[in-house]
């Protein structure tokens, strides 16, 4: 398939006081056009990282951003001056974070801000931009744009702010948008309206979304493909439809089997014991092995590599597949 | 009296005034948080109370334990009401009511180690001797499955859930009946939150607590409640029994906050009926019935005239005028997981797990 981002080999560290943070260690993965690519896992597993790497976003020092190559389309993006980063950035690779509030600037109009991002990337006269994000406004179906788009962010409700935000990521028409955790600030109805707005707006603009997220029930209902995270590194990939039937990693399944859901009854949760490693301090074979029930000397000492276990279906495990009788 | 509630709320009400002006302050009206909510709370149950941001479901857990006073309207505990409580009183009443706060990094004081923090509410109730008091620190530690030698160290060497669980500790110090546990897993990562959910639920069974749990979060509340309220915008809009309220949800907010969880199984996924529009402003609610502006079968009546809670079944009690006559989603309830790969995964790592941990 042809894809339009291509990671391979990440290693994102941080140098601190308390040494070398390998936040991102080794990842590879690519988001074919056109397609939802979500990236799952819990707080510290370097998910946010990975986005804020592909973006150019991570300060340095003390951040240290390495690859073999980070293809977009055909450019390694590792590669580019900053200039030229700078200029892809929000053009055609643009990116919506978590909280509203905080990525908006509270002393502009929501206008002027989109306008803004519009006239940095395209030759547009000031009028054409205006006119332009009016109908990026109601693109995201914010009623009344043109009334509007003098409001500053304070006028406007969470959700309101998120989808303005989405506006601006939009508004040059980016080939890949990164959404890092878009909906995790907002309430279940609002965040019900903002995914099916994404998926909308993707399937009139053809664009691919990275979507970055803790929460497994938002990757079942977006996401085509699916990386699980863990401790810096991939354990899992797969097709979102045999991630959920037919998890590999002891990680996925016990993930999955500790969320509470609403169409299953159950007495207990599954839990798994203990807490993430500390990324100054990571065990030296399998991340996973401290809490992983199926852990033996091998996992312990030898970090396993992901290899296919079915026809699209990567796992880092050396004791997947897992069975009742093992 | 063991068949007693062991809370009852009756038609609480709280408002805030909104002001203007820094010199003359004049209050140019008031935000209506809490508008006639009444339940009732049983001894050994937890009843949920759920709803989005600014429903007024924390303002209510605060009313409760009047860390607020309330506008109008009665909360009594045990049968003794603590509306108008004298400070003294109301710190003895608060011996048997804790709290459980939903960040784990600003509930507990940075200066203090862990063992005076559990100390402090023995402390406060003036219970035992220091020697006492401490010993009874490192058995709270162990109760929710910390170490005792946990209590020399201070809240910063700890992660969230481990925090959380120092807080729930310390909720336990003074053998409390009732605990108001407000938000107590949203801010923990899937995995810890099923920790500290299946820790509750192990320690009401031990203690025989009462839980008024505060959440958004409608599945998680699905696994720990016995009945749950649901609120919006300052009111009680339905009351039920946890399996009649998933089963058959009767007010059309209940049903389109079920239907906008999503669902963590692709197979499910289905293009939704959605609320439009946010909720509206408690500063000035709709008039009549206040989810009539969101609300898909909203008729002329609905904005004129507010729907009373009205008894549905027993025990099962809606704000709606015409919840007779509307609809009833179907909404997929499995009685486990399907069999699969991944149930038989599932237990095959449950397996694991009990071998590997003797007892």
């Amino acid at each position: 398939m042809d894809n339009l981002l291509e990671v391979r080999g990440l290693k994102t560290h941080f140098a601190t006081d308390r040494g070398l943070f390998r936040a991102v260690d080794g990842i590879s993965f690519s988001v074919p056009r056109g397609r939802t690519i979500g990236l799952v896992g819990e707080s510290g597993c370097g998910k946010s990282v990975t986005s804020l790497s592909v973006m150019g976003l991570v300060p340095s020092p003390p951040g240290k951003v390495e690859a073999e190559a980070v293809l977009f389309g055909n450019r390694d993006v590792l590669r580019l001056s900053a200039d030229e980063r700078r200029r892809l950035r929000g053009g055609k690779m643009s990116m919506i974070f978590q909280e509203p509030m905080t990525s908006l600037n509270p002393v502009h109009t929501v206008g002027q801000q989109i306008i803004e991002a519009i006239l940095a990337h395209t030759t547009m006269s000031p009028r054409a931009a205006k006119a332009r994000a009016i109908e990026m406004l109601e693109l995201v179906r914010i009623p009344s744009p043109a009334q509007r788009i003098d409001d500053y962010p304070h006028n406007m409700s969470g959700g309101m702010r998120q989808r303005v935000m989405i506006a601006m990521a939009l508004s040059c028409e980016p080939a890949l948008l990164i959404a890092d955790e878009p909906t995790t600030a907002l309430d279940v109805t609002i965040q019900a309206q903002i995914l099916d707005l994404l998926s909308d707006l993707q399937q009139r603009l053809g664009m691919a979304i990275l979507i970055i997220t803790h929460d497994l029930g938002v990757i079942a209902e977006v996401a085509d493909q699916v990386l699980v995270m863990y401790a810096g590194r991939i354990v899992e990939s797969a097709d979102v439809k045999d991630l959920f039937a037919d998890p590999q990693h002891p990680y996925t399944i016990g993930l999955l089997g500790s969320i509470p859901r609403i169409d299953v009854d159950r007495k207990r949760l599954a839990t798994i014991e203990g807490t993430v490693p500390s990324p100054n301090n990571q065990p030296a074979g399998c991340r996973f092995a401290p809490r992983c029930p199926f852990a033996d000397q091998r996992c312990r000492l030898d970090p396993p590599p992901l290899r296919d276990i079915a026809p699209g279906h990567q796992v880092a495990c050396w004791k997947a597949p897992v069975e009742v009788t093992s | 009296m063991s068949d007693a509630p062991v809370l009852q709320v009756d038609r609480l009400v709280k408002h805030f005034a909104v002001t203007r002006g820094l010199i003359r302050r004049k209050v140019i009206g008031l935000v209506r948080a809490v508008e006639d909510v009444t339940f009732e709370i049983a001894r050994g149950e937890t009843l949920a109370l759920v709803g989005e941001s600014g429903c007024g479901k924390s303002t209510t857990g605060r009313l409760i334990l009047r860390l607020m006073d309330p506008t109008s309207g009665s909360v009594r505990f045990k049968g003794q009401e603590i509306a108008n409580l004298d400070k003294n009183s109301l710190r003895r009443m608060r011996r048997h009511m804790q709290i459980i706060f939903q960040d784990p990094y600003a509930s507990l004081n940075p200066r203090m180690t862990v063992g005076e923090i559990l100390a402090e509410p023995l402390r406060v109730h003036e219970i035992g001797d220091d020697a006492s008091r401490e010993a009874r620190g490192r058995e709270l530690l162990e109760i929710v499955g910390l170490l005792p030698e946990h209590a020399r160290r201070y809240p910063h060497q700890f992660s969230g859930g481990q925090r959380q669980r120092i807080g729930i500790a310390r909720a336990l110090a003074a053998n409390p009946d009732l605990i108001v546990c407000d938000e107590p897993v949203s801010a923990l990562d899937v995995s810890i939150q099923a920790q500290i959910v299946n820790l509750l639920q192990n320690l009401q069974q031990r203690f025989g607590l009462s839980y008024l749990f505060i959440a958004h979060d409608l599945a998680v509340v699905k696994h720990i409640s016995d009945r749950v309220a649901v609120m919006y915008l300052g009111k009680l809009v339905e009351i039920a029994d946890k399996k009649t309220l998933y089963d058959r949800p009767l007010h059309p907010y209940t049903q389109a906050l079920l239907a906008a969880i999503p669902k963590p199984d692709p197979a499910l996924r289905t293009k939704r009926v959605m609320l439009q529009g946010d909720v509206p402003s408690p500063f000035r609610p709709p008039t009549g019935c206040r989810f009539h502006t969101r609300c898909p079968h909203a008729q002329p009546r609905c904005s004129a005239e507010e729907p009373a809670l009205r008894e549905a079944a027993p025990g099962h009690r809606v704000a709606c005028h015409f919840f007779e006559s509307l609809p009833i989603p179907t909404i997929i309830a499995r009685a486990g997981l399907a069999n699969g790969k991944f149930a038989e995964r599932l237990a095959a790592f449950e397996a694991a797990k009990q071998a590997r941990v003797p007892g």
